[in-house]
């Protein structure tokens, strides 16, 4: 049972994880240390759903830490970027689950899977056209044509880089 | 779904990015653009060789050069071996505050004989912020007509 703390979510889940697991999170780690692993840890900010993909991560990373990755991103492929199990586990298409993992991450304070969360955002903007992205983000366009037009001739240097 | 998100998370995503990815980025909604520009401004400088960006925390530079390559080197073989290949180079040097080389990056680029070229390059330079950047040919037939600067910074 040392070995064990039961996290409490947002929706009442009690979820018991290894603390090894759990202790890749700062946050976990400093209550841990300040009050103990007896007692259940509240985490009124991170839904059930969402607190076992975290823990998914940290169990891929048990006995590691990832590198930093590259910034700018090379590629908007992520596996081009990172290692292939990170790249698989990030590869969510719903964007509100990643919003709400790259949320989850802040609050647990565990920078690696900001990163990752965050890069993955980021691919969805690299190399793509603005009619593209405001799709994927549903994303209304309130620009007019002439503001739109006069945009791309101020940005049109830049844009068509050599 | 950006407004959700706290100003250092977006200034993560950002990073990834390239500047043209960001500059893509205000033709998407004015909002959005509002929100990035909060975290990151622009400006365009014009100059001659050197940039001297000591007064700014730089994100990005990116640099569009007019240069002309006349092909006729004072030095013989050059000379040929330029009218060959109709090629210059220019080299990007950055500096830190003490003027130490941070970085350099080498353009390589085909003009035609006598013509002015347009060269627009996309420097990414992160993790440092360089006080200034020098531009200068290492070709002596290649002479830098213009030199347009847009950085990026905090």
């Amino acid at each position: 049972m040392e070995n064990k703390v039961k996290l409490s979510t947002q929706d009442g889940v009690i979820i018991e994880v290894d603390k090894e697991v759990a202790c890749k999170s700062h946050l976990i780690n400093t209550i841990i240390d300040d009050t103990g692993s007896e007692e259940e840890i509240p985490l009124p900010n991170v839904k059930s759903s969402i607190l076992k993909k975290v823990i998914q991560y940290c169990e891929l990373h048990r006995n590691d830490t990832p590198p930093e990755i590259e910034k700018p991103l090379r590629s908007n492929n992520l596996s081009d970027c990172v290692e292939q199990k990170d790249a698989e586990f990030i590869d969510i298409p719903n964007l509100e689950e990643l919003f709400d993992i790259i949320l989850a991450a802040n609050y647990l304070d565990i920078k690696s899977l900001l990163d990752l969360s965050c890069a993955k955002v980021a691919t969805y903007i690299k190399g793509k056209t603005p009619e593209e992205i405001r799709k994927t983000f549903n994303i209304q366009n309130d620009l007019t044509q002439e503001e739109e037009q006069q945009i791309r001739e101020e940005n049109k240097w830049a844009e068509e880089t050599s | 779904m950006f407004k959700i998100l706290p100003r250092h998370i977006i200034l993560n995503i950002l990073q990834y990015l390239s500047i043209q990815d960001i500059l893509r980025m205000r033709r998407v909604n004015r909002q959005l653009w509002m929100i990035i520009q909060a975290h990151y401004q622009m400006s365009l400088l014009q100059c001659s060789s050197q940039i001297d960006l000591s007064k700014y925390k730089v994100i990005g530079v990116m640099l569009q050069i007019v240069a002309k390559d006349s092909g006729m080197s004072k030095h013989k073989p050059m000379q040929n071996y330029l009218m060959k290949l109709h090629s210059g180079r220019i080299e990007l040097s950055y500096y830190d505050s003490a003027y130490q080389k941070i970085g350099q990056d080498q353009i390589v680029y085909v003009v035609q004989k006598g013509k002015e070229k347009e060269i627009i390059r996309n420097l990414e330079i992160i993790g440092v912020s360089p006080q200034s950047i020098s531009v200068y040919p290492n070709s002596s037939s290649c002479k830098i007509l213009s030199i347009l600067c847009m950085i990026l910074y905090m």
